[in-house]
């Protein structure tokens, strides 16, 4: 199991005020259990998903997932530098939080 | 249709044509991102004659005619106006993805410059920071190179017709080779011509029908199908990028509604991401009755696939019959076989016994049975099925490599003379020659070309090709405990419609075989192949010494260590878990 590798700052995380970490977490394991036709229960969010066999067409599919739901503009090798549920999580609250500072609407 | 002239109009001839007769049609649209937040790029043939003719006048001054020319640029218009100015320059492109931050892409890249003695690089003000990083690297050779989307590069009346006859190299297409040994296939102007008349004479296209593709055009089948062919035959393509697709397949069958599609092709993987990802809503606001042409082709065709496509696109209007499976490879120019238009794929039921002793014999449905979809009708070319082995020709129903000659059949790889006369030049048993041998394994039957399996040891994973000593040099260099051991990858059938997933079996140095260590060792070849390869991690099986057969000249036995893996006769330290 691995540890967060992009633990997200502690001022970009006040300002993210709607995230619901949690939420998204749990949405997040489920279409990666999709994804990987694996039951949610042993999706660990501090698992490698590239370890957990998703590869490159549905890493690129979860960004686009991502940017759906919140509408961000993600790069698509988003998954290949944070590569666990919790990474994933924590970069689009950073992300939110930055869009937020710069005045998106 | 060729005018009653007796000069060869190849595609510079066609392409000054059209922008003379349809100076206003969309050759190209193209989206760079979602297509709801953005119009399209357009580029029509006025525009596209002009644009290569500018940067055509420059490379003259720059190249002699027949140079290479390596075309650094993303998907979109201006790669496609720098082929074509490569084209109108008598040069020949080479088309790569643009050298991104992973290291062996990088590497792969300088190894292509080298082998075709690129004289230019022809790129464009966004990727100039990566290509100049790439240029900087030690690796790299010394190139010129030119920015095509700051202004003209010189003066559009500057440009002289160099006169490009058939034999005539057109462009080099490096999808073949490993990264170690990439091989430029030498595409010659008769060799599009003649594929191109063949994609539109056998699969029964015209040029009212508009096309659409997110396939790359570093990949034989985007190049040829949705961007050359569109443009030989003066219609428009609608071309998105493959990431883009990814992201939100329902983007690509927007595009081919909305923009009133005929023709669209995709590996087999991409309509299986179309039916577990578009919404029911996606699919109600949907009408695909006008694609005709859904091409299938560049791994292998499912049946399941496009029975599971057809069910759940038919509210959308989608018809199993606009299914055209077809087979084809960069060696071809690209197609080999298709399925005419309007015409049902061809699925044969057989007997799975006589499959693996190499024979397709058809069974009634209510048998034990193996469903094989066909790759279309051979196209105005000779296809023989031969032994691999004897080179004895094979008759119907019996499986053998595919050989192939005709107009198609490029002219060899690149300065490889050895490899071009063995694969190009291959003669059978009863001396009939001037054959390619594919490396890929079918048999005719009923006059319907089917494809089963392959001899060369290549994986096809999503359309991509993957070779199996580039994956064993990665894993061997991960970690000291491999160090100077030796290390096997192949690939093996993953679950049902989900093509193939990788295995490596590597060995593990005497003294480093702590049972502590061999999980982590493994979780880090799976995580850093995943990510190297893009596909599926691969399955790790670590093993000791003397495990990874080898014949006695040293080559590795690939096909012996899947059948080991495959019926568990491995002794492994360490596998990681296979899902069921």
């Amino acid at each position: 199991m691995t540890t967060d590798p992009n633990p997200v700052d502690f001022e970009a995380d006040v300002n993210a005020a709607d995230f619901d970490a949690e939420a998204t977490r749990d949405w997040l394991i489920e279409l990666v259990a999709d994804y990987l036709e694996r039951p949610p229960a042993v999706i660990p969010p501090g698992a490698s998903l590239i370890s957990m066999g998703l590869d490159s067409v549905y890493a690129v599919a979860l960004c686009g997932d991502l940017e759906d739901r919140f509408g961000l503009e993600l790069d698509a090798a988003l998954v290949w530098e944070h590569p666990t549920v919790d990474a994933l999580v924590s970069h689009v609250r950073a992300q939110l939080a930055t869009a937020d500072t710069n005045g998106r609407t | 249709m060729r005018a009653g002239s007796p000069e060869f109009e190849g595609m510079v001839g066609r392409l000054r044509r059209h922008a003379d007769e349809l100076p206003d049609r969309d050759a190209v649209l193209f989206f760079r991102g979602a297509a709801q937040d953005h119009a399209p790029e357009r580029l029509d043939y006025a525009g596209l004659d002009r644009a290569a003719r500018s940067t055509a006048a420059w490379l003259q001054s720059r190249c002699r005619p027949g140079d290479r020319v390596l075309l650094l640029h993303p998907q979109g218009l201006d790669l496609v106006k720098s082929f074509v100015a490569c084209l109108y320059a008598g040069l020949a492109p080479v088309v790569v993805p643009v050298p991104g931050g992973h290291a062996h892409q990088a590497e792969r890249t300088a190894r292509i410059a080298v082998d075709c003695a690129a004289s230019v690089v022809l790129t464009d003000s966004v990727s100039l920071p990566d290509v100049q990083a790439w240029l900087d690297l030690p690796g790299t050779p010394a190139l010129e190179y030119a920015v095509t989307d700051e202004g003209d590069l010189a003066p559009a009346g500057n440009w002289t017709d160099p006169g490009v006859g058939p034999d005539d190299v057109a462009f080099l297409q490096y999808t073949s080779g490993s990264t170690s040994d990439p091989r430029g296939v030498i595409v010659s102007h008769a060799n599009i011509a003649h594929n191109i008349g063949e994609l539109t004479d056998a699969l029964g296209w015209d040029a009212d029908m508009r096309f659409c593709g997110w396939v790359p055009m570093f990949h034989d089948m985007g190049l040829i199908l949705t961007v050359l062919s569109p443009l030989y035959l003066g219609t428009t393509t609608v071309l998105m990028t493959a990431t883009s697709f990814l992201k939100r397949p329902s983007m690509w069958l927007q595009l081919i509604d909305r923009y009133d599609v005929q023709i669209s092709c995709a590996p087999n993987f991409a309509y299986d991401l179309c039916v577990r990802r578009l919404t029911d809503e996606q699919i109600a606001g949907l009408d695909l009755s006008r694609w005709v042409c859904a091409a299938n082709g560049a791994e292998p065709v499912d049946a399941a696939t496009m029975e599971r496509f057809a069910r759940r696109f038919a509210p959308a209007g989608f018809r199993y019959e606009s299914f055209a499976p077809a087979y084809g490879l960069a060696e071809t120019t690209l197609l080999v076989s298709g399925t005419p238009t309007g015409r049902a794929p061809v699925l044969r039921q057989v007997d799975p016994a006589a499959l693996e002793k190499h024979r397709m014999v058809p069974v009634g449905e209510e048998e034990d049975s193996v469903t094989l979809a066909g790759s279309g009708q051979v196209a105005g070319m000779d296809v023989r099925i031969v032994d691999p082995g004897s080179l004895d020709e094979l008759t119907d129903g019996y499986i053998g490599e595919v050989w192939v000659r005709g107009p198609s059949i490029t002219q060899g790889y690149w300065q490889r003379p050895e490899a071009t006369a063995r694969l190009f030049r291959a003669t059978t048993n009863d001396d009939e020659g001037g054959f390619l041998r594919t490396g890929d394994l079918g048999a005719l039957l009923d006059g319907e070309l089917f494809i089963t399996g392959r001899i060369k040891e290549m994986l096809i994973i999503r359309g991509r090709n993957l070779y199996p000593h580039d994956i064993e040099r990665e894993v061997g260099a991960l970690d000291p405990a491999f160090e100077g051991r030796t290390g096997s990858a192949f690939s093996i059938p993953g679950p049902a419609g989900q093509g193939e997933e990788i295995v490596v079996v590597q060995e593990i140095r005497a003294g480093q075989t702590d049972p502590g260590r061999l999980s982590g060792l493994a979780a880090h070849v799976k995580d850093t192949m995943g990510r190297s390869l893009g596909v599926k991690a691969p399955h790790v099986v670590l093993v000791r010494p003397g495990q990874v057969r080898r014949t006695t000249s040293g080559k590795i036995q690939r096909s012996l260590m899947r059948e080991l893996y495959l019926s568990d006769q491995l002794t492994p330290l360490y596998a990681t878990e296979r899902q069921a």
